[in-house]
């Protein structure tokens, strides 16, 4: 407790009476070089060599006193200040150099930055849905997950594995608006899906999951649609709109974090598959031969993703409502990146931008290290100058390669 | 006698002792320690005065300016309680490692 106290006191003192503490080291050993020659010149030797010698046998006052603010408290923070000042000073005589560096920094930074951003919001950002780890997408070999809608039956049909078992598919579909008509993004969905994913609208409500017959003409809209088509209006709740030809009522808003299960292309409302044949009337989309639903699955809490592959590539292969022989598998949906079809097309546009950026960054850093090292090269006189005076090399180091 | 290297920690442990028995400047300490050794630790300014500062900045010393015998503004070291204390905990350390040493070694032979 004393010793932190004593530590506390010489920290205070050190930082705010450095002038004096400065004085009283400087005294310090100016009394040891006068006691030496003292006792020399007592000894019989000439003053003026007694004095040269006492003053070599410090062995460089500025060292020794650069030695021993060293070990004083605060000598960190009062190097850093130093530091600091110092750097702050070259970057004042040198303009150029400062505004060059920082631009070329700021540049590779700024790139690298503004895509990060972009791929965290597309792929690395776990979906706003209720345990997002036992979430799982279903793809037939590497890279299909398209089925039809008998493989969808088949895989609802079994329960050993997965608490459920949910479709959706994306079509766009034009709204009638005031102006005109919007296109949007209407994803097409079984009913059950807002539940599986633990997603509640924020107002309203989601689709009856019983009953798919139940939600014919009833469409839930997203964050997006209802604030910039509806102006935020909470009495949007059972309104009529018209949705490519068809009067629609809404029934509920999706929570404003979740835009759908691909990210890169924002889902702007949901309608069921009842409502599927009022707009495609003339589209048989539950035939076999028809492959556009894309699964998404909860596995149930007791089961290993491994042992659920296994079991489903049994199940499919008995069912035969898959066109190919190829497996059944699950890759997890928590974050889009695991995703094989989240990875292709724009995504797969915006890694190629992430990989320029992080090449600019590295160019921009060649490029500092570059001009640092003349730099360095022109002052090489001045830091022999440092070190002469008592500057220690850990001190030259951080400012200088 | 030829000069020995000082172990890391015995710097502290032997400016602590020689301030025992009475306060003294950095060229007296150095020279005590030099005289009590025979000769065998030469402590140099560069590595003295460092010491002293840690030593009080812990709260194991504390300073007063003085004169010295021939009249010689001089800065002078006591030792504090705290000081004390250090010192007889580092004493009790450095005989039960010496002597632990010594078995050592002497067990190797």
């Amino acid at each position: 407790m004393t010793m932190l106290l004593a530590r506390i006191i010489s920290l205070v003192r050190n930082l705010f009476r450095r002038e004096r503490v400065e004085r009283d080291l400087d005294a310090e050993l100016r009394g040891y070089v006068e006691i030496l020659t003292d006792e020399k010149i007592a000894s019989g030797m000439d003053p003026a060599r007694a004095g040269r010698e006492a003053r070599l046998a410090v062995g460089g006052v500025e060292q020794v006193k650069e030695q021993v603010r060293a070990v004083r408290a605060g000598a960190l923070l009062e190097q850093l200040g130093q530091d600091v000042r110092y750097a702050l000073r070259g970057l004042r005589r040198a303009p150029v150099f400062a505004v060059t560096t920082i631009a070329t920094l700021a540049l590779g930074i700024g790139a690298n930055t503004a895509m990060f951003s972009v791929i965290d919001a597309l792929l690395l950002r776990p979906l706003p849905v209720h345990e997002p780890e036992r979430l799982f997408a279903v793809y037939r070999g590497p890279t299909s997950g398209a089925f039809s809608f008998p493989d969808f039956r088949a895989l609802t049909a079994q329960n050993a594995v997965l608490s459920g078992v949910a479709a959706w598919g994306s079509q766009s579909a034009w709204l009638r608006t005031q102006a005109g008509f919007d296109r949007i993004v209407l994803d097409t969905v079984s009913p059950n899906y807002f539940s599986l994913l633990g997603i509640v609208p924020q107002t309203g409500t989601a689709f009856v999951t019983t009953d798919d017959t139940a939600s014919r003409g009833m469409v839930v809209i997203s964050d997006h649609l209802w604030r910039t088509r509806f102006g935020a209006d909470p009495a949007v709740i059972g309104r009529s709109i018209v949705l490519s030809g068809q009067s629609m009522t809404v029934i509920g808003v999706a929570p404003r974090a979740f835009i759908g299960l691909q990210p890169a292309a924002p889902t702007d409302g949901w309608v069921t598959f009842a409502t599927l044949s009022m707009l495609e009337p003339e589209w048989d989309f539950q035939a076999k031969q028809e492959v556009w639903i894309r699964l998404i699955t909860r596995l149930r809490t007791d089961i290993e993703p491994r042992a659920a592959n296994a079991a489903l590539a049994h199940i499919v292969s008995e069912s035969r409502a898959s066109s190919t022989g190829a497996a059944i598998r699950l890759v997890p949906a928590s974050t889009p990146i695991f995703d094989p079809d989240a990875r292709s097309s724009a995504s797969r546009l915006v890694l190629l931008v992430a990989g320029v950026a992080a090449l600019v960054l590295i160019i921009a850093c060649a490029n500092v290290a570059n001009l640092l090292i003349v730099r360095g090269n022109a002052r090489r006189r001045e830091i022999g100058m440092r070190l002469a005076v008592g500057a220690s090399r850990s001190r030259i180091g951080p400012c200088n390669s | 006698m030829p000069k020995t290297d000082l172990l890391r920690g015995t710097l502290d442990l032997l400016i602590l002792q020689s301030l025992r028995t009475g306060p003294n400047h950095g060229l007296g300490i150095s020279r005590r320690i030099a005289q009590v050794t025979r000769g065998a630790f030469d402590v140099r300014p560069g590595s003295l005065f460092p010491a002293l500062h840690r030593l009080e900045e812990k709260g194991w010393l504390s300073s007063d300016w003085g004169e010295s015998e021939n009249n010689r503004k001089a800065r002078y070291y006591r030792l504090t309680s705290a000081g004390s204390k250090q010192l007889k905990a580092e004493t009790q350390n450095w005989d039960r490692v010496s002597l632990a040493i010594a078995r050592a070694l002497k067990a190797t032979s």
